[in-house]
């Protein structure tokens, strides 16, 4: 053995390999009580999530980002896509909100995302919903219909579902719309960038899970507000 | 020690999700060669993610898998004949055979221990060989594959998955082994002479072969299960230059295991636990070591 462990270091190429998908959908609220400061502070943070996302090498490789917008009306504004693959919008303000039907179109995206991903062969992890909203539901939307739902999907393993609520939101009917294993978190101020560090930070962590594991998320300190 | 006809490397390493978990590996690996023959076996189990006990699972089972295929070959005299008289119909019989009372063993240990069977539950794929055929057979997912005389990687094994999707299965899992026929029971014969082969656990497989792959044409993805030649074959001369400087074993699973932590970016990406096992079978082909 004269010659140094260096001389004998295994090594060798791997392969190029698609990558099992991990879907997150934010539903994101753009009504008028969102203009100014509040959507000029989401845009920002979206901005960073992205780049967050894009430097993490295999986070990059795994989650599928789409964007639901909710106000007076519900648009897709990016399918699923990888954070590498679109420039993030712009979001402007407009109208009332149409919360429900926010949600309900982040839950058709993954029924069909998921369609895809069986017919062409793929697995892939739970995805997430993340829903931000700073109001409550118009009148006229069906939240009993959408708390249902979101319960039995939840309980069967569809999706989870998370709801931020920032200054200005209804407390009672966002926790009557999410599980009661992941009650809504209120935040502290406009701590968006933090909310969407923490998002990517949590995110990948799942993208990067094995079968089994049970994953403990980053703490919320940074955007939470304590409720007294 | 090294056997005069084989050198391997062999090392389970921990991932870095069950470290931030702290959680043990739950992967085991091994390696033996059977004394006055040229006969090698080798063992990788993989212990289930959410079962707390399954580290000592699946390190049981390489143990005692490795010691029943023997006591299996030395008793029905396949030591000596074994190129000629096995066939793929009689190590189906006798491996099925093996898992099963290994899964008997599991419930046995689990008595012992006093926990719960289940919570021991691991993966199993075995491996025997002469250099001049191997065999192999499997529960649950990994990877296997073997060198021939032409110098291509060749699979051995097809991951066995549960009826639901993602559902892995376990030598404890209820459905493998209700008849000898079992889809979700895997074995493999070749008849040749085989030049090196590999076994590893599912945290390997992203780095080392090809298992997701897209076909445009019909808009699907597909599992090549192609062990991928540019990892395999650099190591597989390494392993000829080890021998050639006469490296002790634990050395070179020591320089094996780095290679499983930081050997490339996939390996150092990898979240899950890793193993390997890399075995080449030495004929004249020492001679194809640089240097």
């Amino acid at each position: 053995m004269t010659e140094n462990f260096e001389t004998f270091s295994f090594g060798g190429e791997s392969p190029e390999n698609y990558e099992q998908k991990c879907l997150c959908v934010l539903a994101l609220d753009v009504s008028g009580s969102m203009a100014g400061n509040p959507i000029e502070k989401m845009n920002e943070a979206l901005k960073e999530f992205q780049k967050e996302l894009q430097n993490d090498f295999v986070a990059a490789q795994r989650i599928e980002v789409a964007i639901v917008t909710f106000g007076s009306t519900v648009e897709t504004i990016i399918q699923p896509t990888l954070s590498a693959d679109f420039e993030m919008p712009t979001l402007k303000t407009s109208g009332s909100t149409k919360l429900v039907d926010g949600v309900r179109m982040a839950i058709n995206i993954i029924d069909e995302r998921k369609i895809w991903y069986r017919s062409t062969g793929q697995t892939y992890f739970r995805p997430w919903i993340m829903l931000i909203t700073d109001g409550e539901p118009d009148g006229d939307q069906d939240l009993v219909g959408l708390s249902s739902e979101i319960r039995n999907k939840v309980d069967n393993k569809a999706f989870s579902f998370y709801a931020v609520g920032s200054d200005g939101y209804n407390h009672s009917k966002l926790s009557q719309i999410s599980h009661p294993s992941t009650p809504p978190i209120p935040l502290k101020g406009l701590a968006y960038n933090e909310l969407f560090k923490w998002l990517s930070a949590s995110i990948s962590l799942v993208s990067k899970s094995v079968e089994g594991q049970q994953i403990q998320l980053p703490s919320t300190g940074g955007w939470a507000q304590i409720q007294v | 020690m090294i056997k005069e006809n084989w050198i391997s490397a062999w090392c389970s390493k921990i991932g870095s999700s069950h470290i931030i978990e702290g959680l043990p590996c739950q992967d085991s690996s091994k390696v033996i060669y059977l004394e006055n023959t040229e006969f090698i076996i080798a063992a990788i189990s993989d212990g289930a993610g959410s079962c707390e006990n399954s580290h000592i699972g699946s390190l049981f089972l390489v143990d005692r898998a490795i010691e029943k295929i023997a006591t299996a070959f030395k008793l029905r005299n396949w030591l000596e004949n074994g190129d000629s008289e096995l066939t793929l119909e009689k190590w189906r019989e006798e491996s099925f055979l093996i898992f099963k009372e290994l899964k008997e063993e599991v419930k046995l240990k689990s008595i012992e221990l006093e926990i719960d069977f289940k919570s021991l539950s691991a993966t199993l794929i075995i491996a025997i060989s002469n250099g001049k055929f191997i065999a192999c057979a499997n529960i649950g997912d990994g990877r296997a594959a073997f060198r021939n005389e032409d110098s291509d990687w060749i699979p051995m094994l097809v991951p066995t998955k549960g009826e639901e999707a993602n559902q892995t299965l376990f030598i404890t899992s209820e459905i493998w082994d209700e008849n000898i026929d079992s889809e979700y029971f895997g074995t493999f014969l070749y008849e040749k002479q085989i030049t090196a082969f590999t076994l590893l656990s599912d945290g390997c497989e992203r780095a080392s072969f090809e298992i997701l792959k897209y076909n445009e044409e019909e808009d699907k993805y597909f599992d090549p299960n192609k062990p991928f030649k540019p990892f395999f074959e650099p190591n597989y001369l390494n392993l000829l230059k080890l021998k050639k400087a006469n490296y002790e074993q634990n050395i070179i699973n020591e320089l094996w295991g780095n290679f499983l932590e930081n050997g490339n970016q996939k390996l150092i990406n990898e979240t899950d636990d890793k193993s390997i096992i890399l075995s080449v079978y030495l004929t004249s082909q020492i001679n194809e070591a640089e240097g």
